[in-house]
C-alpha cells in the first residue's frame, strides 16, 4: 500500500514538473522543518543551491550558506544568507538576496510517538528589489530579494512517520523600491510592480517519511495561501491592487536524504506545483525547483 | 542596507522600449529650461509637442543631468512631485530623448517637467512649461 501511494505521488510529481507553473516560496518553506541529529552536535554548517525555472522561463540559481547552532537538546538558532543569479529574455543579473535568523525549539523525545517543533524569526532584505539591466527597471522575477523585512513563524508536529507543519510569513517593513512598469517595457509578460507591496503567506504541509538504512525519502504536499492581493503604484502614483494575485499554490515536493556515518548528510529536493495563483507578480513562481544541500555537523 | 549591497549584471538585453517618434507634423505647444536642485547639474530644455492628437515630451540634444540611481521623467503639478504622471525611466543621462504622454493632461495644472529619483524620493531638476 505504501509503495502504491509513493509511486502515485511520484507520478503526480512528474506530471507537475511537466505542466506546472507556480511553486512560490517567499523563504519560509526551508525553515519549517528542523533537522535533529541522533546525537546532539552543537554546530551544523549547510551549503546549498536551488535551481528553478521561473516566470517566462527565467532560469534562477540561488546559492546559500547556513549555520545552525544548537543550545542543549531543544533549542537552535539558524542563520542563512542567500543570493540569486537570473538568466532570461530580459537579460542576466546577479544580486544578494536575504539574511534569515530563525530560532527553533524541538521536543527531543525520540522514544515518543509525538514531537512538536516551533520556530520564529525574521528575514532581512539585502536589496530593495530594484536591480536594473542597462539602467532599465526589471520585473520582480529578476530580483534577488522581495525587499521586505518579514516575520516567519511555524509550528510542526511529527506523529510517527507523518509530519505536519503550519507557518506564516508576514512582511512588517516594506523597503521594496522596484520600479518596473509593464507599459514602459519592451518585454511583455510581467505585470507592473512599481513600489510593490506584498501580502502575507500561510503555509500548510503534510508529509510521510520512508526510511531504509541511511536513506530517507519524504514526499510531502506543500500548500501556500497568499492571503490578499498584492499592490503597486501606477504612473499616477495611485496604489493599485493586482487582480488574481491572491490565492492558493499547491506543490508536490520530494526530499531525499543520504546520511553518512559521521552524521553529515546530503539532501536533494524536487518540487513542482499542481495548483497556482492566476497572477504571480512577486516573481517567486517556479515551474520546477531542484535543490541540493550538504550538511556538515560537528 | 540595501544601498550597500551591490548587484552585478552582464549579457544585457534589458526591457527598454522604443521611444516614440516626433516628426515634422508635430506642433510645439510648450517648453521650459531645466533648473537643477542643490548639488545637481543639469542643462537642456523640455518640449511638449502635439502630434496626431497625442502629446509627447522631447528633451533636446543639449540635455544632460547628473547620474542618479533611479531617475524618471515626471509631469507634475508641483515640485517635489505629489500629483504627477510618470512618463518613464530616464532613457539616458544626456542627449535627445522622447516620451509618450498618456491621456490628455491639462498643462495649466501639469506645468512642470521633472527629473526625479523615485527610489530615494530626490528631485534632480525641474522645468516650468510655458
Amino acid at each position: 500500500m505504501k509503495q502504491i501511494v509513493f509511486f502515485t505521488f511520484l507520478h503526480c510529481l512528474a506530471a507537475a514538473v511537466a505542466n506546472g507553473q507556480g511553486c512560490s516560496d517567499a523563504g519560509f518553506c526551508s525553515f519549517t522543518q528542523h533537522s535533529q541529529p541522533a546525537v546532539i552536535l552543537e554546530n551544523e554548517f549547510v551549503a546549498g543551491a536551488v535551481y528553478g525555472i521561473g516566470e517566462e522561463n527565467v532560469q534562477v540559481a540561488t546559492p546559500y550558506i547556513s549555520y545552525i547552532r544548537r543550545f542543549g537538546k531543544n533549542w537552535q538558532l539558524n542563520s542563512k544568507i542567500t543570493s540569486s543569479y537570473f538568466n532570461g529574455d530580459v537579460g542576466s543579473v546577479f544580486g544578494a538576496g536575504d539574511i534569515y535568523s530563525i530560532a527553533g525549539y524541538s521536543q527531543n523525545n525520540a522514544d515518543k510517538q509525538f514531537r512538536w517543533q516551533f520556530s520564529g524569526g525574521i528575514k532581512i532584505p539585502l536589496t530593495a528589489a530594484n536591480m536594473k539591466i542597462n539602467r532599465q527597471p526589471i520585473p520582480m522575477a529578476y530580483q534577488s530579494s522581495l525587499g521586505t523585512y518579514d516575520f516567519i513563524g511555524s509550528a510542526g508536529l511529527k506523529v510517527k512517520k507523518l509530519d505536519f507543519t503550519t507557518a506564516i510569513q508576514v512582511p512588517f517593513i516594506n523597503r521594496n523600491k522596484n520600479s518596473y512598469f509593464d507599459e514602459f517595457s519592451g518585454h511583455k509578460g510581467f505585470p507592473s510592480t512599481n513600489l510593490f507591496k506584498r501580502q502575507p503567506d500561510v503555509l500548510f504541509r503534510g508529509g510521510y517519511t520512508f526510511k531504509k538504512k541511511n536513506w530517507t525519502l519524504n514526499p510531502n504536499i506543500l500548500n501556500i495561501l497568499h492571503t490578499g492581493k498584492d499592490t503597486y503604484e501606477n504612473i499616477y502614483g495611485k496604489r493599485t491592487a493586482i487582480e488574481g494575485s491572491a490565492g492558493l499554490t499547491v506543490n508536490l515536493n520530494l526530499i531525499t536524504r543520504l546520511a553518512f556515518k559521521n552524521q553529515n548528510y546530503f539532501e536533494v529536493s524536487i518540487a513542482a506545483p499542481v495548483v497556482v495563483r492566476e497572477v504571480r507578480p512577486d516573481g517567486l513562481t517556479r515551474a520546477l525547483t531542484i535543490g541540493i544541500e550538504y550538511h556538515f555537523l560537528q | 542596507m540595501a544601498t550597500l549591497m551591490a548587484a552585478c549584471q552582464k549579457n544585457d538585453v534589458s526591457t527598454a522600449i522604443m521611444p516614440p517618434m516626433i516628426d515634422s507634423s508635430a506642433v510645439l505647444k510648450l517648453s521650459g529650461v531645466f533648473m537643477p536642485t542643490e548639488g545637481i547639474s543639469v542643462a537642456g530644455t523640455a518640449k511638449i509637442y502635439l502630434q496626431s492628437g497625442k502629446y509627447k515630451l522631447g528633451l533636446d540634444s543639449s540635455f544632460a543631468v547628473s547620474e542618479g540611481p533611479d531617475l524618471k521623467i515626471y509631469l507634475a503639478k508641483e515640485y517635489p512631485p505629489t500629483n504627477y504622471i510618470i512618463l518613464g525611466p530616464l532613457q539616458a543621462n544626456s542627449g535627445s530623448q522622447r516620451y509618450n504622454i498618456p491621456d490628455m493632461p491639462d498643462f495649466k495644472q501639469y506645468k512642470y517637467a521633472l527629473v526625479h529619483c523615485q527610489q530615494f524620493n530626490h528631485l534632480f531638476a525641474f522645468a516650468e512649461l510655458k
